[in-house]
């Protein structure tokens, strides 16, 4: 594996939201490679920055939030640096996004069919036939009866089909990248099991790659290549998803991962973190989970260093650093 | 329809369960017994006063009981009738057809006092804490209201004074009382629900997805903070939840329900050594583990949930089942013991 390889750098990302209490610091220095058609999981709970992430590459940001440092290089070039209009040409074509609730994210007064086909009409000028061409994008997402669906509304379809509409829109434009934020959470297990193994062969058709957010470290051992794990807007290990999960480095991941019910087993009592992730405005100084940390020390009032356990593996714990 | 009358008790025998069980196979004192519950409701009339056109068959004949100390784990997707099944078990929802029994008796039927008695008895938790409690209240108040209307007999100290013991048990601390609920973290709302569902020591909590809302880090505490109060008072639990790793470690019993039966219904360990119903096996292999090593085989099931309005003849599962037989469309598979302590409606267990 060589730099060639890799799509996506980001470097140092930064970004701040305005609030009536003060600037949060919702992501705080934030960099990851992701490389031509792997996955890359960025997993953490509620608050841990994971979708500012996202929305940062996109330049998505609510009006509140606001990017004021680092680099986001896709193919060469830093997005940061382009306009707004520059931007509207890679996102949808180049970068596409799957939103979490489709309910929201698609029009309710338009045929599904019809929102297919308006992305393909907006980005490929010259596509012959975009009805076509979404009706054949929704039998490739497993739509049953797709020139009947193509008629069908946001309503009258499940919450699986609505789903993997915006699947269909998301590869509409055949990007080489997408950015899947939490798209299965409102699925259940059964039809979540169904657009995951979508999701992969999309991926293999299109070359994709993927940036899959989640808080579900389940998903992310089942379809990631690598994993990035956030708390508090940093991120606190990343490495080969299995490095990560056999040999976790960071004690929050260790941690984490522990506290997780098991289908295997049934013990007495799960080993539980104890307290709460901190509070946007009262950030610790230090390394954030220091306050929660079992093995914290004098060293953590500092904020450590992103550590190498391995070439492909980091940590930002002082327990790493030799 | 016929109902799957031999089912009354978990790891029973084939009794005709009609006059109430008092105790059930491990010997524990039953409270709550199912016999062929039914909830259905009407959907859309044939013009105005018309008759209904169809009935949601939400609950749609299930048998089951619960004892004291006991933690049933409902598990099922979404629509298929498990929260309609709490609701009626906390008597928000009154059967359509069977029974329910409440220490023998009907709670259809039940005087005004008993019914009374009843809602002390059952209490719920509910998933999401933020909009199950009341944000203009103090917690105090919040954790003391049952007190208030139930135990008329209690000065305002002697509220005060349990709801600090209250605050204690699930781990939060005097000084809490006096505050709003947005003061609190996602995970100490919770505790407050589970105080304020505590305070007049039930016999059984319906916990409705007690941890879903919650972050990943705050999971395990509030599942160990029920597990010790159930331990402690010998409460009964029927948990609803869609997360089979979460059942297996507070439940001794699985129901799996889909489209308002049960289909499987098992003690938790014969259940997650060796589920039976093809459509368990889907969902125990949906649930995704962190492991590497040993992963159970991956069962992708085809299509979507039917309608609960139109349920496919025969088994209800076998338009989405991998191993269906022509005998499913024709014949509901019964509930059977297939096992001591393993039931399973399928007709490949014959």
């Amino acid at each position: 594996m060589n730099d060639k390889d890799v799509i996506l750098s980001v470097r140092n990302l930064q970004t701040h939201l305005r609030t009536r209490r003060g600037v949060v610091k919702a992501v705080d220095g934030v960099s990851f490679d992701v490389r031509r058609g792997e996955t890359l999981g960025i997993v953490g709970e509620s608050g841990s920055g994971k979708s500012m992430t996202a929305f940062s590459i996109v330049q998505l940001l609510p009006r509140v939030g606001r990017v004021v440092g680092g680099e986001v290089i896709f193919n060469g070039e830093d997005l940061l640096k382009k306009s707004p209009r520059e931007m509207e040409k890679v996102r949808g074509k180049h970068v596409s996004m799957v939103l979490q609730d489709p309910l929201t994210s698609l029009n309710p007064v338009f045929r599904t069919g019809d929102q297919i086909a308006e992305t393909i009409r907006h980005h490929l000028k010259d596509a012959p036939d975009p009805k076509g061409k979404a009706v054949e994008l929704m039998r490739q997402v497993r739509i049953p009866a797709p020139a009947t669906a193509y008629r069908y509304y946001p309503h009258q379809m499940s919450g699986g089909m609505r789903q993997r509409v915006l699947g269909a829109i998301g590869v509409s434009c055949e990007p080489e990248f997408l950015i899947a934020d939490e798209p299965t959470s409102a699925l259940d297990p059964t039809i979540q099991a169904q657009y995951l193994d979508l999701l992969k062969d999309l991926q293999k058709q299109y070359n994709l790659t993927i940036i899959f957010i989640t808080h579900d470290f389940g998903i992310v051992a089942t379809i990631c290549d690598t994993v990035a794990v956030m708390y508090a807007g940093k991120i606190v290990e990343t490495g080969p998803v299995r490095d990560v999960f056999q040999r976790p480095s960071h004690p929050y991941t260790e941690a984490l991962l522990k506290s997780l019910p098991s289908l295997e087993e049934k013990p007495k009592r799960l080993p539980s973190i104890s307290g709460q992730p901190p509070m946007p405005h009262e950030m610790p100084t230090g390394c954030r989970f220091a306050p929660r940390c079992p093995y914290k020390f004098d060293k953590c009032e500092e904020y450590p260093p992103d550590t190498h356990v391995s070439p492909t593996h980091i940590s930002a714990c002082w327990r790493s650093v030799k | 329809m016929t109902a799957m009358k031999s089912s009354s008790t978990p790891g029973g025998g084939a009794a005709v369960a009609m006059p109430p069980q008092t105790t059930s196979m491990s010997g524990r004192k039953v409270l709550l017994e199912a016999q062929n519950l039914k909830k259905h409701f009407a959907v859309g009339r044939a013009g105005f006063l018309g008759k209904p056109a169809g009935h949601v068959r939400a609950v749609d004949g299930v048998d089951f009981t619960i004892s004291a100390g006991q933690t049933i784990a409902l598990a099922g997707e979404s629509g298929c009738g498990k929260t309609t099944l709490g609701n009626v078990l906390l008597r928000l929802e009154l059967p359509t057809e069977g029974a329910l029994l409440w220490e023998g008796k009907d709670i259809v039927t039940l005087t005004k006092e008993e019914r009374q008695g009843y809602r002390r008895s059952v209490q719920a938790v509910f998933q999401d804490p933020w909009s199950s409690l009341d944000g203009r209240m103090k917690v105090q108040d919040l954790v003391g209201e049952p007190l208030v209307i139930n135990e008329k007999q209690m000065s305002r100290a002697q509220v005060l004074e349990r709801v600090a013991e209250l605050m204690d048990q699930v781990g939060l601390q005097e000084v809490h009382m006096e505050r709003f609920p947005h003061e609190f973290s996602g995970g100490q709302r919770q505790r407050i629900a589970v105080a304020r569902a505590l305070s007049l020591n039930p016999k059984v909590i319906i916990l409705d997805e007690p941890v879903s809302a919650l972050d990943v880090s705050i999971r395990a505490q509030v599942m160990n903070l029920l597990k010790e109060l159930q331990e402690k008072y010998n409460m009964a639990y029927f948990m609803i939840s869609h997360n089979l790793a979460t059942a297996r470690f507070i439940s001794d019993t699985v129901a799996i329900m889909y489209l308002g039966r049960f289909a499987e219904y098992a003690e938790s360990e014969l259940f997650f050594k060796k589920p039976l119903h093809p459509y368990s096996q889907a969902l125990v292999s949906a649930s995704l583990p962190v492991e590497f090593e040993n992963r159970r085989q991956r069962i992708v099931l085809q299509g979507e949930v039917p309608s609960p309005i139109n349920p496919p003849s025969g088994c209800r599962f076998r338009t989405r089942c991998p191993q269906v037989m022509d005998i499913c469309s024709e014949i509901q598979p019964e509930l059977m013991e297939v096992a001591r302590g393993h039931r399973v409606a399928c007709h490949l267990y014959k």
